[in-house]
């Protein structure tokens, strides 16, 4: 394994694989910074280009994407009080007061150290945590299957934000749409209505690109125009953002580890999430700090400990994703896809069959989570400049990459309706305030979801009590009740 | 009655009309064993539970919409949505070239058209469509190396 590992590195030094790194990593810096815009789009909208990729720079980019995208969303909210997504709204809070008190250069760079040592801690879990995890995922029979798939749709209804019956609403629909075409296990069409396209089901990429690119474009659509952001009221020099010792010491590693291991426990959760990991850090940052009097007020103590989290949630997230096949969020979803469209399933057996194709992946999430820091030295004075981009530039190239990507991927105008249709469709529950990550994860996980249950009938000849048959399936639906308890009714109210 | 009342009535009719196909299949267990219509009815009940619960909490008036965030409608969002649809329909016919330099252009000019004004807009918004047209060549066909329709080209 260790060897498989180390390959994995050696992998990120082909230049070709290396310039793949380096462009989804500033690709993802870009969709992270801009209000609006996130790393699920920016991978929503990669997806069409993977077909023509090789699956290890495919794989390399989706994971810079990933870390940069998460810790970008913190830039934006720090220089200009805008979080290019939710996941920046604590580290908001903390760094624009800084930004403020003149020390924005300090507060940029200590929320780049802060994802870049939460980013690396997380990758270096996933490595050591997910080979053993999916040894254990292999024990897993036909009713624990069911088991762990039904926790992830009920995990993701009950932690989206609002009202839990929309989220219902949300999630069944997507399960509604993967029943759509041929069926898996009876030679017969499903929902088809005769049309020789629908018979194949509803494609992972229309639905992806009409749920986040096309929805995304309608919904700015109906933005008011942004108002045009001040020029930056602070000269630096790169040198500014090299970090003080006097700083970090004062944090203390204690609190960048801790937060990292929050962060990374909370994204192994399903539907766990950035924000949910930055906040919980920052909580408890706060209370055993020695001066909790100075959160809320420009801590560099909150901030970085929420920055640790958030980013060490993506080497967590993908744990579930890899080792069960249960994508934790809207990113791990369309990773999950990528990995399809290369004949790759995620689950158990992946890691044992193809480590080796795997460890470029992992290399990227560490090395990526090592470039935050770099990127900040490099591009910290210019990151102002992000939020003030052309938003007709922006929506015309995401409206082109979206639409053609689909076609370039499928051959098929039919296609692009499908994605158009999706995309409608998700704006108008955006306009009604329905959560649209449940649904993509309904789509995603519904043919899991019925051919396990379907399976475990049949073997069973109907009976319902084979699904409560091992301790590996009620110990998944204990987990699944103590979430719906922590998470529903005894959970923090949500940044 | 509030619009998310009207929305929850609408999924109660979209899933009606689901049950209707779902009875057009064989019942479950009909020949020993779930069957294809067996997800499907689970399914119908799962969604009328969520409809009637949005339901109830709109008419007892204790629907929440804190946190997950919502979007505006404007008459911009039915622009793009017609634009979107127009380039669908001539991609293939008119090629990638002169479909996609058309669609980025009026994209490209309903945003910009609110900062620069709707002449001036015309003009900047050329050049995007242009660039944004050619880089998309670049990646798809030059890079990748994948199939785009030429049309009348």
């Amino acid at each position: 394994m260790s060897g498989d590992l180390l390959n994995g590195f050696i992998a990120l030094t082909n230049p070709e694989t290396f310039m793949y790194l380096v462009g989804g990593f500033l690709m993802g810096l870009v969709f992270g910074a801009i209000p609006g815009l996130t790393a699920t789009l920016a991978i929503a909208l990669l997806l069409p280009f993977t077909f023509a990729m090789e699956l290890t720079n495919a794989l390399v980019m989706v994971m810079a994407i990933f870390m940069s995208g998460i810790y970008a969303g913190s830039v934006t909210g720090i220089t200009v009080n805008i979080p290019g997504a939710a996941s920046g709204a604590i580290t908001t809070m903390e760094g624009h007061v800084l930004m403020k008190r003149g020390e924005g250069a300090k507060a940029l760079s200590m929320d780049a150290l802060a994802s870049s040592i939460g980013g690396v801690l997380g990758a270096a879990v996933l490595m050591f945590i997910a080979v053993p995890m999916s040894n254990f995922a292999l024990l897993f029979r036909t009713p624990d299957k069911f088991a762990l798939v039904f926790m992830a749709v009920v995990t993701v209804v009950i932690v989206a934000k609002g009202s839990i019956w929309r989220s219902l609403i949300a999630v069944t629909l997507g399960l509604m749409v993967s029943t759509v075409g041929f069926d898996n296990m009876v030679a017969q069409g499903r929902f088809d209505f005769g049309s020789p396209n629908l018979i194949e089901g509803v494609q992972l990429l229309p639905a992806v690109i009409g749920l986040f690119a096309i929805c995304e474009l309608l919904l700015q659509g109906g933005a008011p125009a942004r108002g045009v952001l001040d020029a930056p009221e602070f000269k630096v020099r790169h040198r500014d953002f090299i970090p003080a010792w006097a700083d970090i010491r004062e944090i203390g590693a204690w609190t960048f580890i801790k937060s990292s291991v929050i962060g990374v426990l909370i994204g192994m959760l399903p539907g766990g999430g950035a924000s949910m990991a930055s906040f919980v850090a920052y909580a408890e940052a706060k209370r055993v700090s020695k001066k909790p009097e100075e959160y809320g007020n420009g801590s560099h103590e909150g901030l970085a400990a929420a920055e640790a989290a958030n980013n060490a949630m993506c080497g967590g997230a993908v744990v579930p994703l890899l080792t069960l096949g249960i994508p934790g969020d809207s990113v791990t979803a369309i990773i999950f896809g990528v990995l399809l469209i290369h004949g790759l399933v995620p689950g158990p057996g992946l890691l044992t069959n193809e480590m080796a194709t795997i460890a470029p992946m992992f290399a990227a999430l560490m090395v990526a989570a090592v470039f935050v820091f770099l990127s900040v030295l490099i591009f910290g004075p210019y990151y102002i400049w992000l939020a003030r981009m052309n938003r007709a530039v922006l929506y015309a190239f995401i409206g082109m990459i979206a639409m053609v990507g689909t076609f370039a991927s499928t051959f098929s105008v039919f296609q692009m309706w499908m994605a158009l249709g999706v995309g409608i469709f998700a704006w108008l529950l955006r306009l009604m305030k329905y959560p649209l990550v449940p649904m993509l994860m309904g789509i995603i996980l519904g043919p899991y979801l019925e051919l396990y249950l379907r399976r475990a009938l049949i073997t069973s000849n109907g009976d319902v009590m084979t699904l409560f048959s091992s301790p590996i399936s009620i110990g998944l639906y204990v987990m699944t009740g103590l979430f719906v308890y922590f998470l529903r009714y005894k959970s923090p109210k949500l940044a | 009655m509030n619009r998310q009342v009207i929305f929850a009535l609408l999924i109660l009719a979209l899933d009606a009309g689901y049950l209707l196909q779902t009875l057009s299949m064989p019942l479950p267990f009909a020949r020993g064993e779930p069957g294809p219509s067996f997800m499907p009815l689970i399914l119908v009940v799962a969604l009328a539970v969520g409809a009637l619960g949005v339901l109830v909490e709109e008419l007892r008036g204790t629907a929440s919409d804190n946190g997950e965030e919502g979007g505006t409608f404007g008459l911009r969002s039915i622009a793009l949505i017609v634009v979107t649809g127009a380039f669908v329909w001539a991609f293939e016919p008119l090629g990638y070239w002169i479909a996609t330099v058309i669609y980025t252009f009026f994209v490209a000019w309903l945003f910009e058209q609110e900062r620069v004004g709707g002449l001036r807009a015309m003009l900047t918004s050329a050049l995007i469509a242009v660039g944004i047209t050619a880089v998309g060549w670049l990646f798809f066909v030059q890079l990748f190396e994948l199939f785009l329709p030429e049309g009348i080209l």
